[in-house]
């Protein structure tokens, strides 16, 4: 029977993916399979079972211990051959980019990454992603035999566990040695901030002069109990606050009540990461700033301005 | 040693206005320019020229043909280039526009270092390295925020969401960088006067050796749909005197009930 194979380098966006894997296989009616690989693959598949899986095909070879791309796309390689999967959906993580490309090109067939939805549609599996950095959705559907598909990590509802059994199937790898050599790995310093859940979001964006003035945004974060989030470039390229709180396509996408924006443009692959809020209120100098487009509420103003006196009256509302 | 640097044309993405009755962007009239990453690909080319003994050989591929991204890369410090242009490529999916990449690159040959952006402005998705280095049979490192060239050696440090890794390939590598890695000077008047005299190419598919039959099977994905996202936002610009436009803004934000009072 041809297969779903769902695969991740990370249990936890595997799992994610599975209940949503499983609805799409059923209209599909093909099997949903899964890819596990390296240490304590055999006992990691029953909480792939107990999400829809019915087959978890394993291998606990120790290439697998460090990650490597080309080392984990030959394995899914030999898997989809074996599993007969028709169909690969794989996680949008970086690695998992990597893998997916590989795959593809390995397979022959039509590659989609950063897929923000998936669907069936008229038999066919439709999946969108932005286009044109951020300033459309694009809808498409593959059409080689085989597919690839990437989904953004935690797009889709978990779902309530229940324990189900299912099939392990050892896999015998022909695999070659890594070509690239990890010498050090260094965890990101992460910081505690859930940008995403929080109800009123400060974004704030290059119109800031230097860091020293972020004090300006904590105050008014302070005043409406906010967290703060930025755009790109104030993160990667200055440093003036963690990567943590980018907002945006290649960062955190937030649903906030509202979102204040300040000093940033508004440049589409930011834009992508605030549309979901409720209410967009945006601060900036010039005029013609795109934010303004997809703002409900603009102030045109110099921000050191703006900013404190904002700050003033939210502290007199909130408190009376 | 020979680099090849990947740069692709983009359209203006600054320039794009939405059709009111399709939500469809406007592309016809939109310039094409250099993709942002482009740019960070082409500096890092450029101080490993400035170490090292190198060539930076720029390559693009398009439809309409990229001369204006050509010229670009080529006063962002490329020594010479390689164009393709065919109409075939505007809808050709990305293992395609990697298969005819990496056809040139055999095609230019002797290459130790193959540089690309670690996903183009326009799409991002972050495809087209990878399976270029998968053509090629070569190693792949992505997401550079650091090169070094160590004798026969690339040392890397790669970003990743949750960790940052020091990896190291043999030459000849294929390398994708992240936007991090550098800050790209802007060219001098010198820079862009010398650029039109460097030596450029326009290559055929024939010249690469590839049949337009066998690039038709790289149509893969097949776009539906190509949307704005409804958009019900209000768009009120409150330029009065900033006292005021504070409170408008304060009333209307508690009316809709999104700010606790
Ligand atoms: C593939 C790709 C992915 C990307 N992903 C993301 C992403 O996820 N998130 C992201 O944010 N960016 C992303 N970017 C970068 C994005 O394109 C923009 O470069 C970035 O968002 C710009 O940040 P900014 O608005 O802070 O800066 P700018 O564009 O420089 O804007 C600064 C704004 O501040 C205003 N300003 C200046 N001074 C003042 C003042 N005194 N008072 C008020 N206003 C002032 C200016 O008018 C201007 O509008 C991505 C780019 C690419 C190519």
């Amino acid at each position: 029977m041809p297969g779903v194979l769902v695969f991740s380098e990370k249990d936890e966006f595997a799992l994610d993916l599975l209940p949503k894997s499983a609805a799409l296989a059923k209209q599909l009616e093909m099997e949903l399979n899964v890819a596990i690989l390296g240490p304590a693959a055999k006992s990691r598949a029953t909480q792939y079972f107990a999400r829809g899986a019915s087959k978890a095909y394993i291998s606990e070879n120790e290439l697998f211990t460090e990650f490597d791309a080309k080392v984990q796309s030959q394995a899914l390689f030999e898997i989809a051959e074996v599993s007969q999967a028709e169909i690969m959906l794989l996680v949008s993580t970086k690695r998992g980019k990597e893998i997916a490309s590989s795959l593809a090109q390995m397979l022959g067939a039509g590659c989609i990454t950063n897929a923000l939805d998936i669907k069936v549609e008229d038999s066919k599996l439709v999946a969108s992603r932005y286009g044109l950095g951020g300033t459309t959705i694009v809808s498409e559907y593959i059409e080689t035999p085989k597919k690839v598909i990437a989904v953004i990590p935690q797009t889709f509802e978990t779902i309530e566990v229940k324990s189900s059994d299912g099939q392990v199937i050892d896999v015998d790898l022909k695999l070659d040695k890594p070509e690239v050599k990890v010498i050090e790995r260094k965890e990101r310093k992460r910081e505690s901030v859930d940008i995403e859940k929080t109800d009123v979001l400060i974004c704030v964006g290059l119109g800031l002069k230097q860091k020293e003035d972020l004090g300006l945004i904590q105050e008014l974060a302070n005043a409406v109990g906010g967290e703060i989030g930025c755009s790109r470039d104030l993160a990667s390229s200055l440093g003036w606050l963690s990567e943590d709180r980018i907002v945006g396509m290649s960062g955190k996408r937030c649903k906030p009540k509202v979102v204040f924006s300040i000093g940033i443009s508004g440049q589409s692959q930011h834009v992508a990461g605030i549309v979901g809020a409720k209410t967009i209120a945006a601060i900036n100098n010039d005029k013609n700033a795109p934010i303004f487009r997809v703002a409900d509420y603009g102030i045109l103003a110099d921000l050191y301005e703006a900013v404190p006196l904002l700050t003033k009256r939210l502290h007199n509302m909130l408190k009376s | 040693m020979r680099i090849v640097v990947c740069a692709k044309q983009v359209v203006d993405l600054a320039q794009i206005r939405m059709n009111r009755e399709t939500r469809e962007p406007i592309l016809s009239g939109i310039p094409l320019i250099i993709g942002d990453i482009e740019k960070n690909v082409l500096e890092e080319a450029t101080r490993i020229k400035e170490q090292h003994k190198a060539e930076v050989i720029a390559l693009s591929i398009g439809w309409p043909q990229p001369d204006g991204t050509i010229l670009e890369c080529l006063g962002r410090g490329a020594d010479r280039a390689v164009m393709l242009a065919d109409p075939i490529f505007e809808t050709l999916s990305s293992t395609g526009v990697a298969t005819v990449l990496a056809k040139a690159i055999e095609k230019i040959g002797d290459y130790a270092l193959i540089l690309l952006g670690e996903g183009s402005t326009d799409n991002n998705s972050g495809q087209v390295g990878p399976m270029v280095a998968q053509i090629l049979g070569l190693p792949l490192v992505s997401y550079a925020r650091q090169l070094e060239i160590v004798e026969d050696k690339v040392r890397i440090v790669k970003g990743l969401e949750d960790c940052f890794e020091t990896a190291e390939a043999s030459l000849p590598v294929v390398v994708t960088v992240s936007a991090e890695i550098n800050e790209p000077r802007i060219p001098t008047i010198l820079d862009v006067m010398e650029a039109s005299s460097k030596p450029q190419e326009s290559w055929s598919l024939g010249d690469i050796e590839i049949s337009r039959e066998e690039l038709e099977q790289h149509h893969s994905v097949k776009v539906l749909s190509n949307q704005y996202p409804e958009q019900t936002r209000k768009n009120i610009l409150f330029q009065e005197e900033l006292g005021k436009s504070v409170d408008s803004l304060l009333q209307n934000l508690v009316k809709e009930g999104v700010l606790e009072r």
